[in-house]
């Protein structure tokens, strides 16, 4: 499964170098950048390069209604083999890292899985210092 | 118990730990085996707070670690140990704990130490322990990430 991230400026090639720090290298991963003055032509041919219309592809774009994701979601609602979600964290790219690895793992269920995963990328310290050991031994 | 893996990572459970060793240990428990983490309150909450969904995280100081390892009650639970240094490793191999290999992820730098890999630093004291651990047959890989190549520390030091 090919993942695709989609992000204004940088964001994408950092958040997968900062991933591969964590999990290690991966494979099958394309990054797209959003440039300042880049037009829609420009950013849809970017996506076009790197579709492969055959494999199943999961384009993660940053923010929601932003332009990445406005162009993914074009190409999502007309090819059958490709998701978009929007929303893209560190968080979410290592749990999209360690699912892919998940043996017959679909598309579609590895992005339910994101999606309902996705209220645990946020946490807070102080709401769970009461926390105690799990269970004693 | 069963034991999954050893680990010597003295920042405990961060990133890797946390989503690529935890799932590769694919053990329902992690112990925390370190009379000084025990002994440290903020460190002890905060890797209780960060334990993986799904897997269970104590605790523990080595005697107890023993104890826990023997209790019949605990014979089929699979276990991940993790460490912070290979004197507290010994000491359970010392106790009668069967590890066979350990995985050494993460030793940082202090004064007087000696950096080895980007990972990893030891002293003369790392040294001695890591040899003996050698001589009693225990695999010592170093390997940050489960994908990278296992790099014996004897080759290291």
């Amino acid at each position: 499964m090919k993942i695709i991230l989609a992000s204004h400026g940088q964001l994408a090639k950092e958040l997968i170098n900062s991933a591969e720090m964590i999990c290690g290298k991966q494979e099958e991963v394309s990054i797209i950048e959003f440039i300042p003055g880049e037009d829609l032509c420009k950013l849809k041919q970017k996506f076009s390069e790197c579709m492969d219309d055959s494999a199943e592809s999961l384009i993660i774009t940053d923010v929601f209604g932003g332009t990445p994701y406005n162009v993914a979601a074009g190409i999502a609602l007309q090819n059958e083999h490709c998701l978009t979600i929007a929303g893209a964290s560190l968080p979410m790219l290592l749990d999209v890292f360690m699912l892919r690895c998940e043996e017959n793992i679909s598309i579609q269920e590895l992005a339910n899985r994101i999606l309902s995963n996705s209220t645990q990328y946020v946490r807070s310290c102080q709401e769970l210092s009461y926390l105690s050991e799990s269970e004693e031994l | 118990m069963i034991i999954k893996l050893c680990r010597i990572d003295d920042r405990l459970i961060h990133g890797q730990v946390a989503t690529v060793w935890a799932k590769a240990a694919n053990a329902g428990r992690i112990i925390v085996c370190s009379d000084e983490v025990m002994n440290d309150t903020i460190r002890k909450t905060l890797v209780l707070q960060v334990a993986p969904p799904g897997i269970k995280v104590n605790v523990v100081d080595i005697e107890k670690a023993i104890r826990v390892y023997n209790n019949p009650k605990y014979a089929r639970d699979t276990v991940f140990f993790l460490f912070t240094c290979p004197q507290d490793v010994l000491r359970m191999i010392e106790g009668g704990i069967p590890i066979k290999s350990v995985n050494i992820g993460g030793m940082s730098f202090k004064d007087g130490k000696k950096q080895i890999t980007k990972a990893v630093s030891v002293d003369d004291s790392d040294k001695e322990t890591f040899r003996k651990l050698d001589e009693l047959g225990v695999e010592l890989e170093i390997r940050p990430v489960v994908n990278d190549v296992k790099v014996n520390i004897m080759d290291k030091i």
